[in-house]
């Protein structure tokens, strides 16, 4: 009988629910998308990464068959590979070829492919590429006959050269391969590329002597897939610790790990998000349904005075919005599954390079990572409903109250004031007829201005956000000038041992001579020089790094960086004793350190390893683009931390923001070598173009739905009100009111909740946004650094506001006028 | 004296699934200026009905109502509100206030809705002669029927209308004050020199009337 009445109310009372459906589709539809959004991030991430990153999380070096077999069957290693590096092939100077056995596992933990045939099996057979054999001044299909003169490594020391057939047993992928060395990705025309010659494990047990066979033993440990780095990384260690394995044979996947970590501020981001939708849901419904309940007061009575329980009245009011929430939440689903592919389309495309685009689209239509998830429509449900509740517990509670009496005594549902008697207004116009129904309903006033303006603060609090992150500002913050050289650096690079800090600073490209053919460009108006110098400091370990730049600023910079500090107090002149450095505030993410601590950080200038103690002397915001490193001090500062030319960084000043013909001057001016990084303002312009254009349509679209629930608060409230006053207003009508009298009535009725709603959205949006931009400035979000009110969306909350309330009581007005006026007077509640 | 309602021929019939209700059936009359005529009829005769015509609350299946000479349904929607709130002044059985406004505010809403000032002497004095004066700040809901129907009947005579259309508004009321009411309005109505029509279903009422006509299944009868 209860969910009868319940349905026939939700029947009856259609306007409401239609209104209050809206609101739940939309909820539905924002909960789901934001999820399925977020949780394909990541494993379309996982996805990219896990078919071209090698996957093992970390090897160990210089194991012995023993120990292959104890590691083998320790829990703690879910699986594993092994690779042994026997020798080299001889010929394809200077590039570099490993003799390599590796088994098949390793071959899964690497992401090697074959492109054709197999690995080798036979004592003969040998898998290459066709790039290795171009290197050797060779062709040769499947199946033939190689010769290779190789050295072997036997007893730590290689051998007298050999020569022997192989038989090409397959050929490995390419360009899915990642290099079995753990470099990066080598240049298409680079001269000395290192490649691998695949052998088979009968050759190298032939070769090699059982005692002397050493494996590189790559493994997955059994942490969770979603573990963090630390968890993961203490795991390593501890099995190393367990066999004896010196730190130095540990070498852990980083690549690989870093990329598979999720940071926890992403899914808490998306956590807040969606709390923010449930928020918003919830204090629409409520607001709904607490805007009707007058209306329902005298029913409820009745039902009462019939002997409804307390308990009934509730879940008259339950069941009601439930049997709403049933029929909005599956078209919610139906619309979000529609839409949230497309959706997360253009949020991967914010995120990621174009590169991965059509490799993502591939994933996502070829089926071949699951897209929708069904915990995802669980949750949605579950989320959903339980807003549904929550709103109506309060609706719930009134509702339960209500008294037998109630049905006789509230014979009028129109809220009337509680003395009885006030002064009269002299002259009544169509404004005091609005001002007094609007002071008369003061709480559903109230209810409704408050309710849309929680939604309206927290639009206008990201909308300053948004308008704060321009282009311009985010590109002038990255970027100092318009052209910017850095050195090309790499550490323990064998394949790229000129890219070493530690031979750079014995012969820097980025020299005195460079600096003034750049400044004698055409264009070109000055040249800053910015020095560095790698250390490594333990106490900050190597999570973040294995080393630590200690950038140099140049004299001209000294007021700009005095002028950026935020904690402490230090002058670019005590900079450059040598003994004090600065830090970049973005450090405190990741460390704790404040001003005053000492750090001891190890420097290793080629020729000797020695260890410095600096003390933080202030802390800088990250700006104006010269201070992208965790620690600076006046470049003078840098000569007594070590020797050699510490030249890292040229930033160029030009007349214009981009010109080809410097560009191209520039790059004429560059080594061969590519020891020198170009970077321009342009490119950072357009790139931060591309990103915010993105960002604010996403956040706009965002917030436009957010904002449509919180509409249908509005849309509710002038329906009711003219529900409500049907009698009245068709007496109004019967006293000489127009149709264009009443719809000026009810858009004056209307001004009042948007100017409330605007006023309160507005004000307190703008006085909460502006320690927001503080805030993100402080965490350098879209690089944002200087406040620009978002006047645009003032003004489009202002005209939206203003358009809908016009429509609605236009429409309010024209739905008035169906009915017979005559039927109007009648009606009674 | 002069005519100054006339009824041409009206016509007005309610479809009720298979049933037709002719509530008005093919009526005309006339009715000159400053007179009290009382229609009377039985429940459901179409007296409501014919009154609503007249008054332009509702429109006719054909037939012409001229109020003053203007062939009321000649005119749209805001035309005719507007001349309904200048001409014509209603009184109904259920008083028809607007909960939220004072007595005063009632009484003035029509000269407020045709943006006219308020003559604050003549308002004062037509609430003192109908005795409600004291309760000019006062919100409906603390009146009695008969201090509401006296608020019905001020708000009517404020504008000064042409004609008074009042639908039994007795109706609700006890003896006493029923007869109070009628007094008070055949008082008003001689005063202001206006011209009544009052719907009744009491005899007695209508013997105090001008001239009564007989409505039957919505054809009228002298």
């Amino acid at each position: 009988m209860i969910t009868q009445i319940s349905f026939k109310n939700m029947k009856y009372y259609r306007n409401r629910n239609i209104i209050t459906g809206i609101a739940i589709f939309l909820t539905s539809v924002l909960l789901f998308i934001l999820p399925t959004v977020g949780v394909n991030l990541i494993n379309t991430q996982f996805e990219i990464i896990n078919r071209y990153y090698a996957k093992y999380h970390a090897q160990y070096r210089n194991v012995d068959s023993a120990l292959v077999k104890k590691l083998s069957a320790h829990h703690g290693i879910a699986r594993y590979g092994l690779r042994s590096d026997i020798g080299y092939v001889s010929g394809a100077e200077p590039s570099t070829i490993i003799l390599t056995y590796i088994d098949t596992e390793c071959a899964e933990l690497y992401n090697m492919r074959l492109e054709e045939g197999h690995l080798p099996n036979a004592e003969d057979e040998i898998a290459v590429t066709h790039s290795m054999l171009k290197a050797l001044g060779t062709e040769a299909r499947l199946g033939d006959t190689v010769n290779l003169k190789f050295q072997l490594e036997r007893n730590r020391t290689l051998d007298y050269a050999q020569e022997k057939s192989f038989v090409i047993a397959g050929f490995i992928a390419e360009t899915e391969t990642i290099e079995v060395s753990e470099n990066e990705t080598q240049p298409e025309n680079s001269q000395n590329r290192l490649y691998s010659a695949l052998i088979s494990k009968d050759f190298l047990e032939k070769e090699i002597p059982q005692q002397q066979i050493r494996y590189r033993f790559l493994f997955q440990t059994g942490n969770d897939e979603n573990a963090y780095y630390d968890d993961v990384k203490d795991s390593i260690e501890s099995i190393a610790n367990e066999f004896g394995i010196p730190q130095g044979d540990i070498v852990i996947n980083k690549q690989y790990l870093y990329a598979n970590y999720v940071d926890p501020s992403f899914v808490a981001g998306i956590a807040i998000i969606m709390i923010i939708v449930v928020a918003a849901g919830i204090i629409t419904i409520y607001s709904i349904y607490y805007v009707g309940m007058a209306e329902r007061i005298r029913e409820l009575g009745k039902l009462r005075a019939l002997g409804a329980e307390k308990r009934q009245l509730k879940q008259i009011i339950l069941r009601e919005g439930l049997c709403v929430a049933a029929i909005a939440v599956p078209i919610g689903l139906l619309a979000a599954t529609l839409l949230s592919k497309q959706c997360f389309l253009w949020f991967y495309q914010l995120y990621s390079e174009d590169i991965y685009s059509a490799e993502v689209k591939k994933i996502l239509y070829g089926g071949e990572m699951a897209f929708y998830h069904g915990w995802i429509y669980a949750l949605d449900i579950a989320v959903t409903f339980a807003t549904v509740y929550i709103s109506l517990l309060m609706p719930m509670r009134k509702a339960s109250r209500v008294s037998e009496t109630e049905a006789i005594r509230y014979n009028d549902t129109r809220v009337i004031s509680h003395r009885g008697r006030r002064r009269s207004h002299t002259d009544i116009r169509l404004s005091t007829l609005a001002k007094i129904y609007i002071t008369g309903n003061g709480k559903n006033s109230i209810v409704t201005i408050v309710s849309m303006s929680v939604t309206g603060i927290f639009v206008m609090a990201v909308a300053t956000v948004l308008s704060c992150a321009t282009p311009r500002d985010s590109a002038d913050n990255d970027v100092l000038g318009q052209y910017v050289l850095h050195l090309n650096i790499s550490f323990d690079d064998m394949e790229h041992p000129e890219r070493d800090w530690r031979n750079l600073i014995h012969d820097n490209p980025l020299n005195d001579e460079l600096v003034e053919k750049l400044e004698k460009i055409n264009g070109v108006e000055k040249a800053s020089v910015f020095g560095n110098v790698y250390t490594k400091c333990e106490e900050l370990g190597s999570e973040v790094d294995d080393y630590y730049g200690i950038l140099g600023i140049p004299e001209e910079y000294a007021d700009t960086m005095e002028s950026a500090i935020v904690d402490g107090s230090v002058t670019y002149d005590e900079l450059k004793s040598g003994d004090k450095v600065i830090m970049n505030t973005s450090a405190l993410y990741w460390f704790d350190l404040q001003v005053g601590d000492k750090l001891v950080f190890t420097i290793d200038d080629g020729e000797r390893v020695y260890e410095k103690e600096l003390e933080i002397a202030a802390m800088i915001e990250p700006r104006y683009g010269f201070m992208g490193d965790f620690f600076a001090m006046a470049y003078d500062g840098l000569e007594k931390l070590c020797g050699g030319e510490k030249q890292y960084r040229v930033n160029i000043f030009a007349s214009s923001e981009y010109d080809e013909e410097v560009y191209d001057a520039i790059k004429a001016l560059l080594p061969e070598t590519d020891t020198v990084n170009i970077e321009t303002w342009q490119e950072v312009y357009d790139m931060w173009v591309k990103s915010l254009r993105m960002m604010n349509m996403v956040c706009y679209m965002f917030l436009g739905i957010l904002s449509v629930i919180c509409l249908m608060n509005v849309v509710n409230t002038m329906i009711n009100s003219v529900h409500l006053r049907k009698k009245d207003i068709g007496m109004m009508q019967a006293a000489g009111m127009t149709d264009t009298q009443l719809v000026k009535m009810l858009c004056l009725e209307g001004m009042f909740y948007m100017a409330g709603t605007l006023i309160v959205s507005i004000g307190v949006g703008s006085a909460i946004g502006y320690p927001i931009f503080l805030w993100a400035k402080h965490k350098q979000i879209f690089g944002i650094s200087s406040y620009h009110y978002p006047i645009t969306a003032a003004v489009v909350i202002a005209a939206v506001l203003f358009g809908v309330q016009m429509l609605l009581a236009a429409a309010l007005g024209r739905t008035a006028k169906r009915e017979p006026l005559i039927e109007r007077i009648r009606f009674s509640e | 004296m002069s005519t100054i309602l006339k009824i041409q021929d009206l016509v007005k019939y309610y479809s009720t699934g298979e049933t037709v209700v002719k509530a008005v059936d093919h009526t005309s009359i006339e009715i000159e200026r400053g007179r009290f005529t009382a229609i009377v009829g039985r429940s459901g005769s179409g007296k409501s009905t014919l009154l609503h015509l007249i008054g332009g609350l509702e429109r006719p299946d054909s037939g012409k109502v001229f109020i003053d000479g203007t062939d009321i349904f000649s005119l749209k929607s805001d035309k005719l509100a507007q001349f309904r709130r200048r001409k014509i002044g209603f009184i109904f059985q259920d008083y028809n206030l607007i909960p939220s406004l004072t007595v005063w505010e009632n009484v003035v809403l029509p000269l407020g809705l045709d943006h006219r000032r308020v003559n604050e002497a003549q308002i004062t004095d037509i609430l003192e002669k109908i005795g409600i004066s004291d309760k000019k700040n006062s919100l409906p809901s603390t009146l009695s029927g008969g201090q509401k129907q006296r608020t019905a009947i001020a708000r009517a005579l404020a504008v000064e209308p042409t004609i008074i259309l009042a639908d039994e508004p007795t109706g609700n009321l006890d003896s006493q004050t029923e007869l109070e009411v009628m007094s008070l309005l055949k008082t008003c109505v001689n005063e202001y020199g206006q011209t009544l029509i009052m719907i009744t279903h009491d005899q007695t009422i209508a013997q105090m009337a001008d001239r009564t006509l007989l409505i039957t299944d919505g054809a009228i009868n002298e």
